[in-house]
């Protein structure tokens, strides 16, 4: 598995794009960025950012990426129990509303993909991992709950992209298809 | 609302949005209507003090442009350039011509920034009645990817000056940490060509906009310079008569705190309330901008000066084509300093700067050590010296507009704060509106 994983890089490096969202310095909002340093700390070259401007930079980042494949981390308050995990397939539909709505920015992650959607530049692929904030307090640490949840979803991320390694590898089949339906059969959605 | 029964009855009535959309951070509108008397109007800001007028005392004077950069990632250029003109005007540091230039060109870019997002993603919804941006590129997508464009080529233009394009990390008393080649600035030519146009053909789009009829009597005031449409230097001028060095600002504008807003509010002493930002700027320097800039305020449907506070959004247009055909100039010209920042020798004193941020003066004044230690420090932002005239064209527009329901009634207010593209950051955070009617009916 490591094996294909490594051969399909230059591929997974030029159509995979990985973006967590957040304020490090704002405890559970920095759940995005904690994913994404995760990843990075595996040592691939899975072309991943950390991002704290506003929604129109977000979209500015797929679109000048070509990415075939975007995920997008950020902290969501949702009323769920905190560290609960979700997983939104954006290029399908749209986001729930509360995702940015409590940003004090003029853009959140919800506006910046409907725009994205209005214009026609929403990457084939856009899958949203949502982590429940439990606190937002200054200058604060994750919370224990997230804190497991930044490593389950870096975890989930890191075989997708496994997975879309593989179907990479399959010429003969679009791999943008292979891996929808990878995901439409193989029972891999952890929003239960 | 006009009387329908002839008993005397007295009805409250409640306006509330929890979060004002399309304003940069968290504040509120408080209004009390009574009798079809608006008596009482607060703009109000509640982001907790931020203290970072206190944060800085005991930081080196090498700090200032890092930590004051972060009060806004709107206009972090603004806070960087107030502070190091301000510590360089403390310690007597002669500039570079040529760094004086890449930092027009740097503010040049937040301007492209700040005015593109707020035309297009903000305040444009307001005239065509869309809630948001998103409605609006429903129906007008050609016009907002124009404006995400060109957004993104003052982002760029920020990375490459700044290092990167929020809370830029290349600025430093004297100069930069390094200036850019000829051929990194060469690189943006073309972009910032297309740049020109579109917000050439911005000015022409927000010029057909509807505009409330409203032209009042402001006391503008901004930075003028006799050569160039003033960005980093020159003297504080008003519509008024006002002609003062930027040293003499406090002598002249003083702030007060009231209850009900964490931001101080600023006035003229003497007189009252003072309008900064794109108006203020326009209409006191008419005669510095280029040809091009003028002739996109006449396709805009402006005169060389602007009273109506509605037509900030023309005057903003105008002003980005002002800055992406600088940004040519400047380039075109450009050498690179010998050095990119001047040498810096410390010593004790006050020095005061005051720069156009994107929404208007910002004031920042500092007094150092000879270890170049900052003692204290005082900032003045233009959000917080245009609160009280928000607050007296909120109370014009509920006067004008008492007879409208409730909800219309909050979307006017709403666009009214909008026409100043509050920073609320720089002062606040979450706005939400309310509006309470007592009305004795019948009277």
């Amino acid at each position: 598995m490591v094996e294909d994983f490594a051969k399909a890089e230059p591929v997974l490096s030029k159509t995979v794009l990985i973006i967590g969202i957040g304020n490090e310095y704002r405890g559970d909002d920095a759940a995005g960025i904690r994913v994404v340093r995760l990843i990075r700390a595996r040592a691939l070259p899975l072309p991943v950012v950390e991002l704290s401007d506003e929604g129109t930079a977000l979209m500015d980042l797929w679109r000048c990426s070509n990415a075939q494949v975007v995920f997008v981390i950020d902290a969501m308050l949702s009323g769920a129990a905190p560290g609960c995990v979700r997983r939104f397939e954006a290029h399908a539909k749209p986001l729930p509303t509360h995702f940015g709505a409590n940003s004090s920015h003029l853009f959140g992650v919800a506006s910046a993909v409907e725009m994205a959607r209005v214009l026609g530049c929403l990457p084939p692929q856009m899958i949203v991992y949502g982590i429940e904030a439990k606190s937002f307090d200054y200058a604060a640490d994750l919370s224990p709950e997230v804190e497991a949840a930044t490593r389950m979803v870096a975890e989930r991320i890191y075989m997708e992209c496994q997975m879309f390694a593989e179907a990479a590898d399959q010429s003969a089949v679009p791999a943008v298809t292979v891996l929808r339906s990878l995901f439409l059969n193989g029972g891999q959605e952890p929003d239960a | 609302m006009e009387p329908k029964t002839a008993t005397k009855r007295t009805r409250t009535r409640t306006l509330k949005v929890d979060v004002l959309a399309r304003v940069e951070g968290e504040g509120a509108l408080y209004a009390r209507i009574k009798d079809r008397d608006v008596t009482d109007v607060q703009f109000r800001i509640f982001e907790p003090p931020r203290m970072f007028e206190a944060l800085l005392r005991g930081r080196a004077y090498s700090e200032a442009p890092d930590i004051t950069a972060r009060i806004c990632g709107i206009c972090p250029v603004a806070y960087q350039m107030s502070a190091v003109h301000a510590i360089e005007n403390a310690f007597g540091v002669e500039i570079d011509p040529a760094v004086r230039s890449l930092r027009r060109l740097l503010y040049c870019a937040e301007w492209i920034e700040s005015h593109a997002l707020h035309i297009y993603m903000l305040h444009a919804p307001d005239f065509l009645g869309y809630p948001d941006a998103i409605e609006l590129a429903r129906d007008n997508p050609d016009a907002v990817k124009r404006g995400l464009r060109l957004k993104k080529v003052g982002n760029d233009l920020m990375r490459l000056l700044g290092g990167r394009e929020i809370h830029p990390i290349n600025v430093r008393v004297g100069g930069f940490y390094r200036a850019p080649t000829k051929s990194e600035l060469a690189a943006m030519v073309d972009s910032l060509k297309w740049a020109r146009d579109a917000a050439v053909e911005t000015a022409r789009w927000v010029g057909g906009l509807p505009f409330p009829a409203a032209a009042y009597d402001y006391e503008f005031v901004a930075l003028h310079h006799p050569d160039e449409y003033a960005l980093n230097e020159g003297r504080i001028v008003s519509s008024r008569g006002l002609n003062i060095a930027i040293e003499e600002y406090e002598d002249h504008f003083a702030e007060e705190h009231l209850a009900h807003s964490n931001a101080l509010h600023s006035y003229h002493k003497g007189r009252d309330a003072y309008s900064v930002g794109p108006l203020a700027r326009y209409s006191l320097n008419y005669e510095q901008l280029t040809p091009l800039a003028k002739e996109a305020a006449r396709s805009g449907g402006i005169d060389s000066t602007c009273n109506n506070p509605f037509q900030s959004i023309v005057v903003r247009a105008v002003e980005t084509v002002y800055a992406c055909d600088h940004a040519l100039q400047i380039i075109e010209a450009y050498e690179p300093p010998a050095q990119p920042a001047a040498v810096v020798r410390t010593r004790s004193g006050t020095g005061c700067g005051c720069t156009e941020a994107p929404r208007g003066i910002l004031y920042h004044r500092y007094r150092l050590d000879e270890a170049g230690t900052i003692l204290d420090a005082k900032l003045v932002p233009p959000t917080a010296q245009n609160q009280k005239v928000i607050e007296g064209d909120l109370r014009r527009c509920l006067e004008t507009n008492l007879d409208l329901p409730d909800e219309q009634l909050t979307m006017q207010c709403e666009q009214v704060i909008r026409n100043y593209d509050p920073c609320i950051s720089c002062a606040t955070h979450f706005l939400t509106l309310h509006i309470e009617r007592d009305e004795r009916r019948g009277l």
